[in-house]
């Protein structure tokens, strides 16, 4: 019981639960359903960036591609009458962008692996943007609508708001649990030590593949939901800095070092977004300065500090007479 | 048949000849000392055993099935592993996550999706084989904040998590107390019971102590090979190292 109770996910699940009747920020109740996929987004780029160590900047793309797929999927599979299958349309979609491209550049390392992803991201915007008869390119395409879900209002916010709540509840379960599974644990060693790794028996390569593909899964719903949320798509979903930005938050957050980074970097991100903006037009200078300070400062970003105060003096203990017995004689 | 059947191995990095037409058969028990003097070669041979460097030219035969060219996490399932020279760890993880992570290898991929990494087979087995190596009460201690002797110690003990037939010890004394010298010595005589041991090491003590055959490499050819007797009286082994030792 206590164990629940110290559980941060719990806390976080029951915090979003009362969003829509905190005042002043519950008055602006698409911010919290954006707030939310966000987190689904970030959450499961970080199986990538934090847990296995792969520099992705294409998630932008399979997030964009969710996106387009939900609102193709609706506009034209199924006739405007759908809020399911659109769903789950942008989740195959962005898994099967991500497996493609994630089993072309499974052997590639570091930079190499990073800008193979933002060409691809690149290419993803020039088609959609271009391609208008399945895209609507410049003009987007509009006129999504939210019909009803087991009898529920989907296009009342609130009731919205509240799908986009399970729905991160669910994937939130799910992502910790991969990432605290012996899966997630041999993701680890690859990001850690790839050679070990592979001595160890595990083709790299196929790990590598296989939590991209997850990985864009996610993102492909979230992007789903993004359609839902905005009623629309447009290629600028797709943009490359859309990638930077799920990158930029899950650092600040910390997602290197926690697993709860990504909530806290996509929570200032979004707010930064959709608040400051309103008030200032140059809000990204000072999210970006920040960005610079605070990880020029933490390298490991905002969970970083947090969890630093926490570790120190167990550390410290357990050092001390290490440290001294490092130094031997050689042979 | 033999366990490896290596012929005309050969491996060069742009002049350098790193590994120099080696032709040799391992038989199947025993240990199997391989000596020389810094930069003989002795490491790229083990890069070349098992797969992480491709040779130039030859042919790796391991019980008779042609492993030449195979990547080092192929080569594992064919029961080869190996310990490193400098110590090889998941350094944010804890000893024992060191161990699990090897250990959980041998489990079923689904098993792995929804099994808890901490679970109680793995922790067990990991514990065990800790417990052999005698590193068990720094389990829960981080891999990079433990003393360098029980690091070497952890790096060998991560490459017997695959049950390996054969096992390619990189100079695991180096760097050693007289204390774990002693221990790890009892240690690769009591894995050589049960498996195939290759053993690169400088402590010559060791080495003509626990050796059932020895090869000699220099300038990555083979110099010699024989018994530690027949190698402590080859002249020309003698003069590799005094050579060596003079400039
Ligand atoms: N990846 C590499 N690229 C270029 N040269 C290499 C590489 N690996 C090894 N060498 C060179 O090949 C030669 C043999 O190196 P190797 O590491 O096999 O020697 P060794 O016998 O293990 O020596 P030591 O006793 O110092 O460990 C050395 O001259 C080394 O510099
Ligand atoms: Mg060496």
């Amino acid at each position: 019981m206590n164990k629940i109770l110290k559980d941060p996910l719990l806390w976080i699940f029951l915090i979003f639960s009362a969003y829509p009747f905190m005042p002043y920020i519950g008055s602006f109740i698409s911010l919290g359903s954006e707030l939310l996929l966000w987190f689904v987004f970030a959450l499961g780029f970080n199986l990538c960036l934090g847990q296995t160590g792969l520099p992705s900047f294409g998630h932008g793309a399979f997030f964009g591609m969710g996106s387009y797929a939900a609102a193709i999927s609706f506009l034209r599979l199924f006739n405007h009458d759908a809020f399911v299958m659109p769903i789950l349309a942008g989740i195959v979609l962005g898994a099967a962008a991500a497996a493609l491209l994630g089993w072309l550049i499974r052997e590639k390392k570091g930079v190499y692996f990073a800008m193979l992803t933002v060409a691809f991201t690149q290419v993803c915007f020039g088609i959609a943007f271009r391609w208008d008869e399945v895209t609507g390119g410049e003009a987007g395409l509009s006129g999504v609508l939210r019909g009803a879900f087991f009898g529920l209002p989907m296009n009342n916010p609130i009731v919205f708001y509240y799908f986009c709540f399970l729905v991160f509840i669910v994937c939130a379960v799910i992502i910790r649990k991969i990432s605290r599974s012996c899966f997630g644990l041999s993701l680890q060693s690859v990001r850690q030590n790839p050679l070990r790794s592979q001595y160890l028996g595990y083709n790299i390569g196929l790990y590598k593949f296989s939590v991209y593909t997850i990985s864009g899964g996610f993102a492909g719903l979230a992007g789903a939901l993004y359609c839902l949320l905005t009623q629309s798509a447009y290629a600028d979903v797709l943009d490359w800095s859309k990638s930077g930005d799920v990158v930029m938050a899950t650092l600040l957050g910390g997602g290197t070092v926690s697993f709860y980074g990504p909530i806290l970097g996509s929570l200032i991100f979004v707010i930064c977004k959709n608040l400051i903006s309103s008030m200032w037009v140059h809000w990204a200078l000072l999210y970006g300065l920040s960005f610079v300070i605070i990880l020029s400062f933490f390298p490991t970003g905002l969970m970083g500090i947090v969890k630093k105060k926490r570790n120190l003096e167990p550390r410290l203990r357990g050092n001390a007479p290490a440290q001294e017995q490092t130094r031997r004689e050689e042979p | 048949m033999n366990l490896f059947s290596i012929q005309g191995l050969t491996k060069r990095f742009d002049a350098l000849v790193a590994t120099n037409d080696v032709s040799l058969e391992i038989e199947r028990e025993g240990i199997l000392s391989i000596i020389g003097p810094n930069g003989a070669g002795k490491t790229t041979v083990f890069n070349l055993l098992t797969g992480l460097l491709k040779p130039d030219a030859g042919k790796i035969l391991y019980k008779g099935e042609d492993i030449t060219g195979k990547k080092p996490y192929q080569i594992i399932r064919h029961g080869i592993a190996r310990s490193f020279q400098v110590v090889s760890l998941f350094e944010e993880m804890t000893v024992l996550d060191n161990m699990r992570v090897g250990i959980q290898r041998n489990l079923g991929l689904m098993n792995r999706m929804f099994l808890e990494a901490s679970n109680k087979a793995a922790t067990e087995k990991s514990l065990e084989l800790l417990e052999l190596v005698g590193i068990a009460p720094l389990a829960d201690h981080g891999a990079s904040h433990i003393p360098h002797g029980d690091r070497k110690v952890l790096d060998l003990a991560m490459s017997l998590v695959s049950e390996p037939d054969t096992l390619l010890l990189d100079e695991p004394m180096a760097g050693l107390s007289p204390v774990e010298r002693l221990r790890i010595t009892n240690l690769i005589r009591k894995l050589s019971e049960t498996r195939k041991i290759i053993l690169v090491e400088h402590d010559m003590d060791l080495v003509f102590g626990i050796s059932d055959s020895i090869l000699v490499l220099h300038h990555g050819a083979i110099l010699a090979r024989g018994t530690p007797r027949e190698i402590a009286a080859n002249e020309s082994v003698q003069s590799a190292y005094l050579g060596k030792e003079a400039s």
